[in-house]
């Protein structure tokens, strides 16, 4: 049982990279080149058991991988790592008032459209203003980061919401 | 000590949390082009295997597009033959040491795998690594103009920093008047890039082109770069800001060189020995 999810982690981890990198890369919205990102979905849908530690480990892994394909060394990395350490304030504070059923996860099929809707918007946001501010380093043109951010969530949310009804639908 | 450890025990999360986001900061903050690493970039065995692999799908759809610019490639290099036949005629006797162009460069031919333009730092790889004989500072050109400079080099692939890069500056000069100054890519629009260090009371004028300089051991001198597209005087520090158009289309590009200056040494050597001494 164990061994099944954990290869089924790998495997998940394996599959998100390589989709992001290949195919999401390669799509570059409005003329600043906005990428949707899709391996966030990883982050998102790890088990409420999840140690708070190995969230963080791996979410370090998957920034750093995407980083090394796309030669953004760093800037992933420390997106998801930063989303990682606020993902259990973010559970805790949505969550309902007697916790978490046993047995469940961070899914709509589980929880609700409005509760992943709330929960992986707010994953996200804070993933893609981080991402553009740490990319420009400066605030310089704080409407064009501001627009990229909208954009780039907004595709982001949308695909994370329709893999809830394609892939990870229990 | 006991009390460290429990410290530890009881803040691992935040600890953990600290350490690994310094890690990632440090690598977007110190990512230092000198000491850029092949297995931490795109330019790695994995990642050059798969990116050359969807390279050869894609490539396919592009084969009419590319044929067109290699003709066009052809025709400019027919031409500048003939040109340099009539030279030769001129200056038959020549007692120079210092090699030609054409004996002192060569060209290794390769083929763009990865490329970006919409990000602040972009990088693109070819398929081509240290086996193919391609070492780190070599120059990359296409056949409208410069593309970049390799800094990192695995065996079979390699990763070139692009002139969209704003860590990265290239120096050229006006190729009319031979002034020089440089080039770096501040605009976040791959088709332009700025050039400074030109001083206010040069004459230049819209179209003017802009092409390498040749004093580093990297570019041999005249290769394109692009065109003054606008410029304005600045009066408090007496040098204009001026906008170039680039010539490279980094959009739709596929074929390159890398160069390799055969003399490289020497030149690097000698520097050098002066700026010790200096």
């Amino acid at each position: 049982m164990s061994i099944n999810i954990f290869l089924r982690n790998i495997g998940r981890f394996i599959i998100l990279v390589f989709i992001q990198v290949f195919i999401f890369n390669n799509i570059h919205l409005t003329s600043f080149g906005v990428i949707p990102i899709i391996y966030i979905i990883y982050i998102i849908i790890l088990p409420f058991e999840t140690p708070k530690w190995l969230v963080l480990i791996l979410a370090f892994l998957i920034g750093l991988s995407i980083d090394i394909f796309s030669d953004t060394l760093g800037l992933n990395a420390s997106a998801s790592v930063l989303i990682a350490f606020i993902r259990p304030a973010i559970l805790n504070y949505l969550a309902p008032r007697d916790g978490y059923e046993i047995g469940s996860f961070p899914r709509v099929y589980y929880q609700g459209i409005i509760w992943f809707l709330k929960y992986s918007s707010s994953m996200i946001v804070i993933h893609q203003i981080v991402y553009y501010l740490l990319e420009s380093f400066n605030f310089e043109n704080i409407g064009v980061i501001l627009f990229k951010v909208i954009i780039a969530s907004a595709v982001s949310l949308i695909l994370a919401i329709v893999s809830q009804y394609i892939v990870f639908r229990k | 000590m006991k009390v460290l450890i429990n410290v530890i025990i009881r803040f691992h999360f935040v600890f953990l949390f600290i350490i690994l986001e310094i890690i990632s900061i440090r690598m977007v903050i110190f990512e230092d082009l000198e000491k850029k690493n092949a297995y931490f970039s795109s330019a790695n065995a994995v990642s050059g295997f798969f990116y050359k692999r969807l390279d050869n799908w894609s490539a396919y759809f592009s084969l009419a597009h590319e044929n067109e610019m290699l003709r066009t490639e052809n025709l400019e290099l027919r031409k500048s033959i003939n040109k340099n036949k009539r030279m030769e005629l001129i200056d038959i006797v020549k007692s120079d040491t210092s090699k030609t162009d054409s004996e002192k460069y060569t060209y290794i031919p390769s083929r763009v795998i990865n490329n970006s333009i919409y990000k602040k730092q972009n990088y693109i790889t070819i398929d081509k690594g240290f086996a193919d004989g391609i070492k780190k500072d070599f120059g990359v050109i296409s056949a409208k103009g410069v593309v970049g400079v390799v800094v990192a080099v695995s065996q079979h692939y390699s990763l070139v920093v692009s002139i969209l890069n704003n860590r990265f500056g290239i120096g050229v000069k006006v190729k009319k008047s031979n002034h020089f100054g440089s080039v770096h890519w501040l605009k976040n629009n791959y088709r332009y890039a700025s050039l400074f260090e030109i001083p206010n009371h040069i004459k230049i004028a819209e179209g003017d082109t802009i092409v390498s300089s040749g004093f580093s051991s990297i570019f041999p001198p005249g290769i394109n770069i692009g065109n003054i597209a606008k410029f304005k005087t600045n009066q408090s520090n007496n040098f204009y800001e001026i906008d170039i158009k680039l010539s490279t289309d980094f959009k739709n590009l596929y074929n390159v060189y890398v160069i390799d200056n055969l003399m490289r040494k020497e030149q690097i050597s000698l520097e050098n020995e002066v700026k010790d001494e200096y």
